[in-house]
């Protein structure tokens, strides 16, 4: 009687366990259809062979509400400066950086994302966000529909204001995030950073004076680093010399001994070295407006 | 023992019904995905079935606060094609510009114009021309989670994602351009008018904005106001929300071609009457200055602050009109500027001097928002002072006015004439 109560209890609970399996098997294809993506557009193909193909980058140029930051209010990019703003950025950007370290260099570290608003980014205190860095994976670029505009396509030093500076900064920090830099760095000017009070000071008076680039890079040290590293990249020459003039003797020597910093990290843990680097962006901004804008090649 | 047998028995067969259970209680015969997948895919189907395209009347402002224009949407394989309200070519002609669309799935099936489209993504921008707000621009949405699709699939009730407008696309059987000139008929006749409506001893008092219709009558003994935001069609005028008048429910106003007449939506057997009384229509409207309007001694007073404005602050008056005017202090009746992006105001108290011979008077009443600021450091109070005086107000036609002039009567020398269409640059700096 005892094995008959057992069995029984075993057949009941092995009909329990058998009750619920019939809808748990997962479907060969996704739930989730596209309905009104149509295929890509000329635009769109030249994205794919110019900067998913060989770099592994989607560069997203339509609005996508996930991928927005909902604190400010945006609007989206417009298509045709996009495809202007996508030939000088690969020219400029990412080809810059394939010469100089390699085109496994760019696959491996560069975002995964480039995000084209075309609006400002504006905060509630009246400053103006330039370009934001997410976690290693997508770089946002805002502004784009004034391409063209007030940032004249041959107006090379607004063009590193509003896009290229931003690529750069926001690059460094990724590599940071990747291969920490030296924290002796952060001893250099350890009592002058102001935190979210940067934009009361002036650029040319109270910053380079006190070895910082610019204003922004008195925030912190991480961003004196990335802001650093993106100016001595993108300012020609004669902009770096009207630069250390304000920044004097005292300056100068604050600046070099940062630089010296990047210069050794980017060395020791990139394989690039910062001065190639520069001759080479330098190089490629002064041949830039060769580029043909009108015709996606 | 049996006994123990028997209640392990009970709770496992217990505890295998209880696993079971979920399977019992489904509502819906697709997954939430699939229904989801087939809203969107249905609702591309009704946008691209319309081949005039859908008019969307369109609101910017967080609960419709900042003003409504129509826009017309063709859809058609991820582009969409868009034409606007009083957005003309140089030839004359409502033009179109062509963007993309997407529809997505986050708080339902969501419509979603992704690239830029200046005729409608030009409210949104945060640093956008005069826009009211300093980081949101005009709370212009441009994501619209699509609330319902009519039976009949001529209409579509959308919410702007952002700032919560409740808005209408409504398919098109006529062309574009014919619709929305139309429309602009419609929105010349009726805006800035006072209308009447009387029942028996009572008398309801409208007045029209180009986004607000204002009802006055009285109840209880006092003076009672309800205002609505609005939209415009070809048939006249339509509240975002009806509202009780005189007891009776209001859902909109019908225009008549032709006529003074502007029956009620909801009983069209009644109906308002367009004022013809010069002081109403004056009162009642925002009427704009070009320094080309201006006789050689206004021109002069308004010119001071022009120029005061391009020299010392390095701004270009946007525009300026006599009307009322809303900021954070108030309403104010009196002249109004944006310079640079910046607003002031001064303050005029209104007295009608001689009903018959149409004369007003403007009285000094003070300053408001940066209106102070700008009479101190910029001659703001030069363009005021040509209006300080007594005018007589002529009018360019009997129904509703485009331009009034007014003639100082005191100064012969001083003879303003202001128009209804917004003047952008009215100092015509360069």
């Amino acid at each position: 009687m005892k094995k008959i109560y057992i069995f029984l209890l075993a057949a009941v609970t092995a009909f329990s366990f058998t009750a619920c399996s019939d809808d748990d098997k997962p479907g060969g294809e996704s739930i989730f259809t596209n309905t009104t993506d149509s295929k890509p557009d000329n635009f769109e193909q030249w994205l794919l062979e110019n900067f998913t193909y060989p770099y592994n980058i989607d560069v997203l140029y339509r609005m996508k509400d996930i991928e927005i930051d909902h604190k400010y209010t945006l609007t989206p990019a417009d298509s045709a400066k996009c495809a202007k703003l996508a030939i000088i950025v690969k020219y400029l950007w990412f080809d810059a950086y394939a010469e100089v370290a390699g085109a496994d260099f760019v696959k491996t570290n560069v975002p995964r994302v480039l995000s084209f608003i075309g609006s400002l980014a504006i905060e509630n205190n009246g400053t103006v966000v330039m370009g934001t860095a997410e976690g290693g994976y997508k770089i946002t670029l805002y502004n784009v529909n004034n391409l063209g505009g007030s940032i004249p396509l041959d107006d090379y030093a607004a063009l590193n204001q509003w896009y290229f500076t931003t690529l750069h900064h926001e690059f460094q920090h990724i590599l940071n995030q990747k291969k920490p830099y030296d924290t002796s760095f952060d001893l250099i000017s350890e009592g002058d950073y102001v935190s979210g009070d940067w934009y009361q000071y002036s650029t040319e008076t109270d910053a380079l004076p006190k070895g910082f680039i610019r204003n922004y890079a008195m925030v912190e040290p991480r961003e004196d680093y990335a802001e650093l590293y993106s100016q001595y990249l993108t300012n020609n020459d004669a902009l770096w010399a009207s630069k250390m003039k304000y920044a004097g003797a005292e300056g100068q020597a604050i600046i070099e001994q940062k630089l010296q910093h990047i210069r050794t990290y980017m060395r020791d843990n990139w394989n690039i070295d910062l001065d190639e680097m520069r001759a080479c962006v330098q190089r490629r901004a002064a041949e830039y407006m060769k580029l043909d804008f009108e015709h996606l090649n | 023992m049996k006994k123990v047998f028997l209640y392990i028995m009970f709770a496992v067969v217990g505890l295998g019904l209880q696993s079971c259970l979920h399977d019992n209680d489904e509502v819906f015969e697709k997954s939430a995905a699939e229904r989801i997948n087939d809203a969107i895919s249905n609702a591309n189907q009704v946008l691209e079935s319309a081949e005039k395209g859908w008019v969307l009347h369109y609101f910017v402002g967080e609960e419709y606060a900042f003003g409504t224009t129509n826009l017309v949407a063709i859809f058609k394989n991820g582009k969409v094609t868009m034409y606007g309200q009083d957005e003309y070519d140089e030839n004359g002609e409502h033009y179109a510009l062509t963007s993309t669309y997407k529809l997505t799935r986050d708080q339902g099936p969501v419509l979603a114009f992704d690239t830029y489209n200046d005729l409608l993504h030009k409210w949104g921008d945060p640093a956008g021309a005069s826009a009211p707000t300093d980081v949101n621009g005009w709370e212009a949405d441009y994501e619209f989670v699509i609330m319902n699709i009519s039976e009949d699939k001529n209409t579509i009730k959308l919410k702007g994602k952002k700032f919560n407008n409740i808005m209408t696309l409504e398919r098109l059987t006529v062309d574009p351009s014919e619709y929305l000139t139309k429309v602009e008929e419609v929105v010349d006749v009726l805006v800035g008018n006072v209308m009447t409506y009387i029942s028996g001893t009572d008398t309801v008092k409208a007045v029209t904005s180009d986004y607000e219709v204002s009802f006055t009558y009285p109840a209880d003994g006092e003076s009672k106001t309800v205002t609505t935001p609005c939209f415009f069609t070809p048939n006249g005028i339509t509240f975002v929300d009806s509202v009780e008048v005189l007891g009776m429910k209001v859902s909109g106003l019908i225009y008549q071609e032709n006529s003074a007449e502007v029956p009620f939506a909801n009983d069209p057997s009644k109906a308002l009457v367009i004022s013809t009384d010069i002081f109403d229509q004056f009162l009642s409207g925002a009427w704009y200055i070009d320094a080309d309007n201006l006789s050689d001694y206004a021109k002069a007073g308004f010119m001071s602050f022009v120029n005061a404005c391009a020299t010392n602050e390095g701004e270009v008056v946007n525009y300026c009109f006599l009307g009322l005017a809303t900021n954070y202090a108030g309403t104010f009746y009196g002249l109004h500027f944006d310079s640079g992006g910046w607003k002031g105001n001064s303050i005029f108290e209104v007295s009608i001097a001689d009903e018959e011979q149409n004369l007003i008077t403007f009285s000094d009443g003070g300053y408001a928002a940066n209106g102070n600021y700008y009479a101190t450091k910029d001659n703001f109070g030069d363009a005021v002072k040509i209006f300080l005086s007594t005018f007589k107000l002529e009018k360019d036609r009997v129904v509703s006015p485009k331009a009034f002039t007014l003639t100082d009567v005191n100064n012969p020398k001083n003879v303003i004439k202001l128009v209804k269409e917004t003047v952008m640059n009215p100092g015509h700096v360069q």
